[in-house]
């Protein structure tokens, strides 16, 4: 419960326990209010926006005309009912409808400050999309302080008598509950990110379904050329921006704290207000999809972007990307500071799990490339409502800048998306072959090496854009120079297995598919490094093919497999095995059912992005699209076997894989603060076979980290201080 | 087991997984499609690429094999509790695999890189300037929003959707888009980024507007080819289809003769026969005048935009024609 419900609970419990007459008229008056309301709001974007309201998403789905003013309605209908039950207890109270109730506030107090700007200055007084803008800002202000994520640093700036450092109030969940609301606490955001990333992951694979609906045949089949444009924009910016990227961030963050024995992440306010202003970029997201899908591509290419037909709802991309880049590196931020500053005494870097070395990196990744992208989208949106020309060829603006601009974020993101997953997949790989990771140095560095290319490689994302040769070859060298820190890794993974004993637990399979799936999308990116069969298959289904193998090949199983990996951890119950294994095989198979065809189809000419294709790849398309509808269902499996387990699952012990690194040396789940006293860190992280396998010490319940066996008396804990 | 037997077992199981590999990516026909790669530049791109997959297939052998081997010799039994091996690596084979990959890379960047040099080979030893090649047959390729123009310097007439090319003779593809669009109401906007890409000729280059970008390449045989539209540019992107028509040159010669005569006005439509047409069919293809001038691709009158609106479908290949509904 937050420090804002504390001062208002004496009031609020009265307006909770008011006599159940006047509680439903309430109820009923706040229901019509926010239906009107967001009536209004729909209309307002729908009207002034120019938008065909047949664009909507739930029509396009087919679900029939007229459902979706419904379901906006409802929106605001829902939380009105909600506050005119339950009064002063949720208005003011920190949950998810003040949130949303502070959210339309602050969305209408900005649109009359801008209406009264315009007015002052004497310009036409309704312009939608400066409302648009500004009015988002006001509702992810609202939003924020309607969770309660701002409430003692506003009052802090007041003046007031706040201890940002010690207020613990609102850290930890007691109840199911807690989970909707602001925390503070690593693990409960941690789960709040990975449930929150597989609703996500869930909505994006939807759409990948209506696209392969859509492809199965030749010829158009319920959809039209907008709308599959939609789709797959959706698609791929909900799969990049709300599933890839923060489904590490998330597993992160439960787990990086615990793994450098920090008692929490750095800023846990900051880690709090990161995850919700994801949410405000989801919300955002969703907005443009019901106002008519954004429909250039997640990599919004100018001018495309920038044409008025869809300006309203690329300008609604173009915030969700500025609110996913604030929340990406407020998180990376977190991050590094509490791998370099909060590790426990005795861990040096070469002690610290290779999955800390993957995030340290990825942070650093993000903090200097996200900025990039926010520059871009905040280009496109000045020139949709500013009348700024950045990429108007006729007004002398270069399209070409956008895509510099735009690949100098967008290529690092890729090991962004990536670069976590190689963490988990060491870890993964050493606990479950019982032996320490091959070649523990080399596979920190080529982290690092990565990351350090990925910066210099952007414009092979550009070789057909028309660049100078000399750039595109030099380009192509340093691309192809990336396979080496790349080939290292799977090299030393697969070498770890040599002489280990495996276990074929579904972590382990995850990861071991993993490694062909990868080195398939790996060798495949070196075929598109290479200038000339990059000119022939550049935007085909080849590339298609390449980045599934590695996104969903590659990061999307590591995800799996850390979730399987952890999951006894997070939970404190074990999942169900065999449905695991069940999981992995549907997956495996499927995808590449899937996927391996899309090499074929794009060296023989389909192209990405086109709604339609030639007959003669009738055939093999329909094996896909059945395939995708078998992997939907194989992800089913997963879903029960997450919420079965979690409900049903036999207790897991705090180490049951007999690991050696900290995470595991606490109960499962960890103890409110993690651990009960500062853990002492002694030897390296994948001790396996070692004589005395320890990497790190921890205290038991109401006892000190000094006491504990291996250090009392033996003094060692001192001298390997220092070397921290 | 001794390390002899070791690397035999080993040595085995990378045959099997490379024979296996190589079985399974021999299965589809990688290069078939429209009877096979249509351009001397495109062989070279289709050799590269079938080296690149037999250099994938080893490389992924090398860890199948590894994982083979791993996954039969080194399980843990279902109650084993022990650990591995107690070691960190082996400095010499993480040099070695350093090392091997990087040469390795270079290797492929270099071959790569004299593909490149020979695919362009035409445009370096032409003067570089568009319409200033040494006498290379050149066509200006302009996408718009949503249809194709291919312009014939040499007569000041473009054709659209469709065009016509000699057989076994380098062209030289000066690529743009469009500066100006029109938007669903009549007005201007700009227009965006096309991709010119025939996929039989292995060769795509996109269209930026503001930009000239040149490619070319050498048809070896008659036909026709498709072209599609390889950048996202809106709603009506999947409809930027095309066709190329490679005919001999003295056919070749005879239509262009007609089509310089078929239209002098810039602000007219006029047509000109498509010697590709279906047996028994007689097509024409639209045409306009085409000024040599870079402004002229700003200038989008009415009657063009006519021209298009009448005219695109009805020069659209008959088979392409229900897609449209």
């Amino acid at each position: 419960m937050s420090t804002t419900t504390t001062s208002t609970a004496p009031a609020a419990r009265g307006a909770g326990h008011g006599t159940p007459g006047p509680r439903y008229v309430g109820g009923l008056i706040g229901f019509l209010i926010g239906y009107a309301v967001s009536h209004l709001l729909l209309r307002l974007f729908q009207g002034w926006g120019g938008v065909d309201p047949s664009y909507t998403v739930v029509e396009a789905a087919g679900i029939g005309a007229g459902l979706g003013p419904i379901i906006v309605g409802l929106m605001g209908g829902v939380p009105g009912l909600v506050a005119g039950l339950f009064g002063r207890r949720v208005i003011l109270g920190s949950n998810i409808f003040a949130a949303w109730l502070w959210a339309v506030v602050g969305f209408l107090i900005t649109t009359l400050i801008v209406i009264g700007v315009r007015l002052a200055f004497g310009m036409d007084p309704i312009s939608l999309l400066p409302i648009v803008t500004f009015g988002s800002l006001g509702a992810y202000l609202g939003m924020t302080i309607g969770i309660g994520a701002l409430g003692p640093w506003l009052r802090f700036l007041a003046g007031g008598d706040v201890d940002l450092a010690g207020d613990h109030s609102q850290h930890g969940a007691k109840s199911w509950k807690d989970y909707f609301g602001f925390n503070t606490d690593h693990k409960v955001i941690g789960i709040q990110y990975i449930v929150f990333n597989f609703m996500a992951m869930a909505i994006g694979g939807m759409y990948a379904l209506f696209m392969r609906a859509e492809l199965a045949q030749s010829g158009m089949q319920f959809m039209d050329g907008s709308t599959y444009n939609g789709a797959f924009t959706v698609h791929g910016s909900v799969m990049l921006f709300f599933w890839i990227i923060p489904i590490f961030a998330g597993i992160g963050n439960y787990v990086i704290p615990l793994m450098v024995g920090a008692a929490d992440m750095a800023f846990p306010r900051l880690n709090g207000l990161s995850f919700w202003t994801l949410v405000a970029a989801f919300l955002t997201s969703v907005a443009a999809i019901l106002v008519g899908m954004y429909e250039a591509g997640w990599t919004a290419y100018a001018p495309l972007s920038t044409q008025s037909e869809i300006g309203l709802q690329q300008l609604l991309f173009a915030l969700t990307v500025q609110f996913v880049g604030a929340s990406s590196i407020m998180t990376a931020v977190n991050f590094i500071v509490t791998i370099v500053g909060m590790r426990a005494p005795g861990m040096t870097m070469w002690r610290m799990p290779l999955f800390v070395w993957a995030n340290l990196t990825t942070s650093f990744l993000v903090v200097l490339g996200t900025p990039f992208i926010g520059g871009a989208q905040l280009m496109v949106l000045t020139d949709l409502t500013m009348n700024t020309q950045f990429f108007n060829p006729i007004l002398g603006g270069d399209p070409l800048a956008y895509q510099h601009v735009f690949w100098f974020y967008s290529h690092p993101a890729v090991y962004i998306m990536m670069l976590p997953g190689f963490g988990i997949v060491s870890d993964v790989i050493t606990t479950h072959a019982r032996k320490t990771i091959f070649g523990y140095k080399a596979l920190a560095i080529s982290t690092v090496a990565i990351g350090f290319l990925g910066f210099a490689v952007w414009a092979h994302h550009m070789f057909t854009s028309g660049m100078p040769d000399w750039f595109r070859v030099v380009m192509m060298f340093l691309t192809m120079l990336i396979a080496v820190p790349t080939g290292v890794k799977v090299l030393s993974w697969t070498a770890t297995l040599w002489q280990g004993r495996i276990h074929m637990r579904t972590p382990m399979l995850f990861v071991l598919g993993f490694l062909f799936m990868f080195t398939v999308g790996g060798v495949t990116g070196i075929m598109l490094a290479a200038v000339p069969f990059t000119i022939h298959v550049h935007d085909s289904y080849f590339v298609v093919a390449h980045f599934h193998y590695v996104l969903f090949g590659g990061s999307t199983m590591t995800a799996f497999a850390g979730i399987y990996h952890w999951y006894p951890k997070i939970t404190g119950r074990m999942y169900d095995e065999r449905l695991g294994k069940m999981h992995f095989w549907g997956l495996f198979i499927t995808q590449n059912l899937v996927f391996f065809p899309m090499h074929w189809t794009g060296v023989q000419g389909m192209v990405r992005r086109y709604a339609d294709h030639p007959e003669r790849f009738d055939t093999i398309n329909m094996v896909m699209s059945i395939g995708a509808i078998v992997m939907a269902a194989v992800t089913l499996i997963f879903f029960y076997n997450m919420v079965n387990s979690w409900r049903r699952g036999p207790k897991a012990t705090g180490n049951p894989w007999n690991s050696h690194t900290l995470e595991w040396q606490v109960s499962s789940p960890p103890p409110l603060f993690n651990f009960y006293d500062v853990p002492r860190v002694l030897d390296e992280p994948y001790p396996f076979g070692a004589a005395e396998p320890v990497h790190g010490v921890v205290a038991e319940k109401g006892k000190r980290t000094a006491d504990h066996p291996i250090l009392a008396g033996s003094g060692a804990g001192t001298s390997q201080e220092q070397q921290g | 087991m001794s390390s002899g037997k070791k690397i035999f077992l080993w040595v085995t199981y990378y045959v099997i997984a490379f024979v296996v590999s190589m079985a399974l990516v021999s299965i589809p026909d990688w290069f078939g499609a429209e009877g096979g790669v249509l351009t001397t530049e495109g062989q070279r791109i289709d050799n590269l690429f079938w080296g690149m997959v037999i250099l994938s297939v080893a490389i992924l052998s090398v860890i199948l094999a590894t994982m083979t081997f791993a996954l039969i010799h080194f399980r843990a039994g279902p109650r084993d509790t022990g650990d591995g091996k107690y070691m960190h690596g082996n400095n010499a084979m993480e040099l070695g695999w350093i090392v091997v990959p990087t040469i390795i890379v270079l290797a492929l960047s270099w071959i790569s890189y004299e593909v490149l040099v020979d695919n362009d080979q035409v445009l370096a030893e032409g003067a570089g300037e568009r319409h200033d090649r040494g006498g290379v047959l050149e066509v200006d390729v302009i996408g718009f929003q949503y249809g194709w123009e291919f312009a014939y310097p040499e007569v000041g007439v473009a054709t659209l959707t469709n065009y016509v090319i000699p057989v076994d003779e380098p062209v030289v593809y000066n690529v743009t888009a469009r500066k100006y669009g029109m938007d669903p109401d009549g007005g201007v906007r700009p227009d965006v980024i096309h991709s010119f890409w025939v996929p039989a000729s292995r060769i795509k280059q996109d269209g930026v507007p503001g930009y000239w970008s040149a490619r070319s390449w050498t048809a070896e045989r008659t036909g026709t080819f498709d072209i599609v539209c390889a950048e996202l540019c809106g709603a009506l992107h999947y409809q930027m289809l095309g066709e190329v028509c490679v005919v001999e040159r003295g056919v070749y010669d005879a239509w262009l003769v007609e089509l310089g005569e078929a239209t002098t006005d810039s602000d007219t439509a006029g047509s000109v026969s498509y010697p590709c047409s279906p047996e028994g069919e007689e097509q024409t293809l639209a045409v306009r005048s085409y000024q040599n001038d870079d402004e002229l691709l700003g200038i989008f009158t009415e009657e063009q935009g006519l021209l298009l609106e009448s005219t695109l479908e009805a020069s659209m290949p008959a088979a392409k024609k229900d897609t449209s509904a």
